[in-house]
């Protein structure tokens, strides 16, 4: 697309227009405006809306670009999400697991364990499970052969008694209901799931031989009493925070507990604590899901670009709560700069900035030896610790060229001195660099922090609009708007930056300046305009203004992310860092 | 908790005393609380193995018992210097998996006690605690492994 790089404010209307969408839709609005001068604002409600915005203009937008080719360009940037709500995981997560109960005639517990320990991919599922189902079910902590016990259980009529037992005290233990059993034989330790009084029970957790202690085993058959089997799961929830991963107490038994048994075994209160536990593990063991990370913020968005795909695609999501999140990664938004880059950039900020400035401002190399030395005292005639060359602090050139009786140096532009000094720039260049593009990061997430200030002055300044002009609250909101899409921009503008820094320098890198540059000249045009101090007559001239501005960095800041996703689908931006981690 | 613990561990106690002593040919000697006042701070002597630099030796253990044991794990100690790459030389730390995160309820202090007296035969050089013993083995030097564990078996560990 030539025209995404066309510099100037006049040749870039087409561009507006192009990528105008449902963010610019009020540049419709002040298209209207500017046509009949009258303050006839129907369309501020958003009756223009998205692409009806064309619908008288089309004529003339159809000269310029076909509406096809524009919707291609649309939204190249945005993914597709949904935010759930953390009351409706436990809906979503029994539909994922009935899906797969229906089609493999499983119990949902079993369903349920096996996808979790496919990290709830269905696709890999299936396929796995219909290759080697036994592998998948020991894979997943269930004995082989064990297909409905699970199912089986709730039916068993000993169950049943022991809770009987537990929730009236009074009673006497309904014993007879119980299955006694002789001492431990082979057949008998193997009863799967049971709830059982063994006549002379050895349990390995407390040592308690007895008559009339219920016992239990998972699929497994490792049997220990209720009492220890309840304070083991207790311990494993409660102390270690432990949901889906608690095993069988039995050394080296791999056999998990599923939720039916820890339903049973535990206390109402350790119960729901499990289960909100299960809930989260559902959610970080999912790699289509991720937990807004907003303090405080209890929504799940759930999305589904793939792992892969990060290094092309930089998938932000907007949080029910509002907060705009990378689902990548997790760090706050950072279009159009790819996740390894971001993480990269912002480590390299933590580790060197500081550092990096400082040694630029007070030192500099021995030309020699390139050691950084600080000059903390004394005379220019310096002699490197290091390498023992002796050169004068001032210009760089060897001292000898300064004779003996020179103290101030005046050798400014002998020949060895400039290429003394030349070498240095050559070295300190790549820190240069560095400190440029940190510079403009900062600045821009700088301004955009003193954005909230402008944010509640802004709504001062619509009050004072309000009153001193004829227009109604609807109208001002106009302002509000800018200030949002400053915002938007500045943290745009802040993530080229360090995209850029990590871009190799070709025709392509050139583009992609050209449209930073674009933006970042709008961006600051419009919040210069914003800070103007208010004069009654010339509001309606400053709201037309105001209007225009903002569709275009509306427009602009869609083009810069527009392109830059289109060239990192085709592979068309080359960096100077490998993306592997 | 406690009271669950404390009833374990006197039944484990009362086993160990009654048990015959042909344990001894399993590795170890004298598991029992070190004090009758204090069932939680137990000890046990680890015989070393034949065949290895420990044989000869005799390894006093200190194992300290939690509140909530048998739910967590004890922690146990070299009381005698030792040079094993799993231990640490200073403290006599112990760095084994049925101690940390493989510990089940079921295992008892004399499965724990078998398990350290097989540490000592069968090192882990992959996660040391003692990284010059670890070091010897894993460069493959098996002789002069065996004789600084030799030498320190003679040094600090022969039953007085």
């Amino acid at each position: 697309m030539p025209s995404d790089t066309a510099g100037g404010v006049e040749s870039d209307v087409s561009d507006l227009l192009e990528y105008s969408d449902d963010d610019a839709s009020n540049f419709t609005d002040g298209a209207d405006m500017s046509l009949d001068a009258d303050d006839e604002f129907a369309s501020d409600n958003g009756f223009y809306d998205d692409d009806d915005g064309f619908g008288d203009d089309q004529g003339f937008l159809a000269g310029i670009h076909t509406k096809d080719d524009s919707d291609d360009n649309h939204n190249l940037f945005k993914v597709e999400y949904q935010v759930h709500a953390a009351q409706a995981l436990q809906e979503l997560q029994r539909t994922e697991a009935s899906e797969v109960c229906a089609i493999f005639g499983i119990s949902l517990s079993h369903a349920t364990m096996m996808l979790r320990a496919m990290r709830w991919n269905k696709e890999t599922f299936m396929e796995r499970f219909t290759e080697d189902p036994e592998r998948v079910q020991r894979e997943a902590g269930i004995p082989v052969g064990d297909t409905d016990a699970v199912l089986a259980r709730p039916l068993d009529p000993s169950i049943d008694a022991y809770f009987a037992a537990r929730t009236e005290p009074a009673q006497a233990p309904a014993e007879a209901q119980f299955v006694a059993t002789d001492r431990l034989s082979p057949e008998a330790h193997v009863m799967r799931g049971h709830l059982q009084i063994f006549v002379n029970h050895l349990c390995e957790i407390c040592f308690t031989e007895s008559a009339d202690i219920p016992t239990y085993a998972l699929h497994c058959g490792h049997r220990f009493c209720v009492e220890c089997y309840h304070e083991y799961l207790c311990h494993k929830i409660t102390g270690e925070g432990l949901s889906a991963r608690i095993q069988c107490p039995a050394p080296k038994c791999s056999t998990l507990v599923d939720e039916p048994s820890v339903a049973m075994l535990v206390s109402p209160g350790v119960y729901r604590r499990y289960e909100g536990l299960l809930l989260r593990s559902f959610v970080d063991e999912n790699d289509a899901m991720r937990w807004c990370p907003a303090p405080g913020c209890e929504y799940v968005v759930e999305c589904h670009t793939p792992h892969s795909a990060l290094t092309s695609i930089v998938p932000t999501v907007r949080c029910q709560c509002g907060h705009l999140f990378c689902f990548g990664c997790g760090l706050s938004d950072h279009q159009p700069c790819i996740c390894v880059l971001a993480k990269r950039w912002l480590r390299k900020c933590i580790d060197d900035s500081e550092t990096a400035t400082w040694i630029s401002a007070h030192t500099k190399e021995c030309t020699r030896c390139k050691t950084m030395i600080e000059k903390n005292g004394g005379c220019n005639h310096m002699t490197c610790r290091k390498c023992g060359y002796e050169f004068c602090w001032v210009c760089l050139g060897p001292w000898s060229e300064h004779g003996q009786t020179w103290y101030n140096c005046n050798r400014f532009n002998e020949r060895s001195s400039q290429q003394a000094r030349s070498a240095q720039e050559k070295s300190r260049a790549a820190l240069q660099r560095y400190l440029h593009y940190y510079g403009r990061y900062a600045n821009h997430e700088h301004s955009a922090q003193l954005d909230h200030q402008l944010y509640l002055k802004t709504e001062k300044k619509m009050e004072k609009m309000q009153r001193t002009s004829d227009l109604s609250w609807i109208e001002v909101q106009f302002l509000k708007e800018a200030v949002d899409t400053v915002f938007q921009s500045r943290m745009t503008l802040k993530w080229t930056y360090a995209f850029a820094f990590y871009l190799a320098h070709n025709n392509m890198t050139h583009l992609f300046e050209d449209n930073q540059r674009d933006l970042e000249m709008a961006t600051e045009l419009l919040s210069e305009l914003l800070e103007k101090p208010l004069d009654p007559k010339t509001i309606p001239a400053l709201r037309q203004q105001v209007l225009d501005k903002t569709s275009y960095v509306a427009a602009r800041r869609q083009v810069v992310l527009n392109d830059t996703a289109k060239g990192l689908m085709e592979d068309r931006w080359q960096f100077t860092a490998s993306l592997s981690d | 908790m406690h009271g669950s613990a404390v009833r374990r561990l006197l039944k484990e106690a009362q086993n160990y005393q009654t048990a015959n002593p042909s344990d001894c040919a399993q590795g170890f000697r004298r598991l029992a609380p070190q004090s009758d006042s204090d069932l939680f701070a137990w000890a046990c002597i680890i015989d070393g193995p034949d065949d290895t630099g420990y044989q000869g030796g005799a390894f006093q253990v200190a194992i300290a018992v939690p509140d909530t044991y048998p739910m967590q794990p004890p922690t146990c100690r070299f009381v005698t210097p030792i040079c094993h790459p799993n231990v640490h030389p200073k403290t006599g730390e112990i760095c084994l998996d049925i101690l940390k995160t493989a510990w089940s309820p079921a295992w008892t202090l004399k499965a724990v006690c078998l398990a350290i007296h097989l540490l000592l035969s069968s090192p882990e050089p992959s996660s040391p605690l003692n990284c010059d013993a670890a070091g010897l083995l894993r460069t493959g030097d098996t002789l002069g492994y065996q004789s600084l564990t030799h030498m320190y078996t003679q040094l600090y560990a022969l039953p007085q």
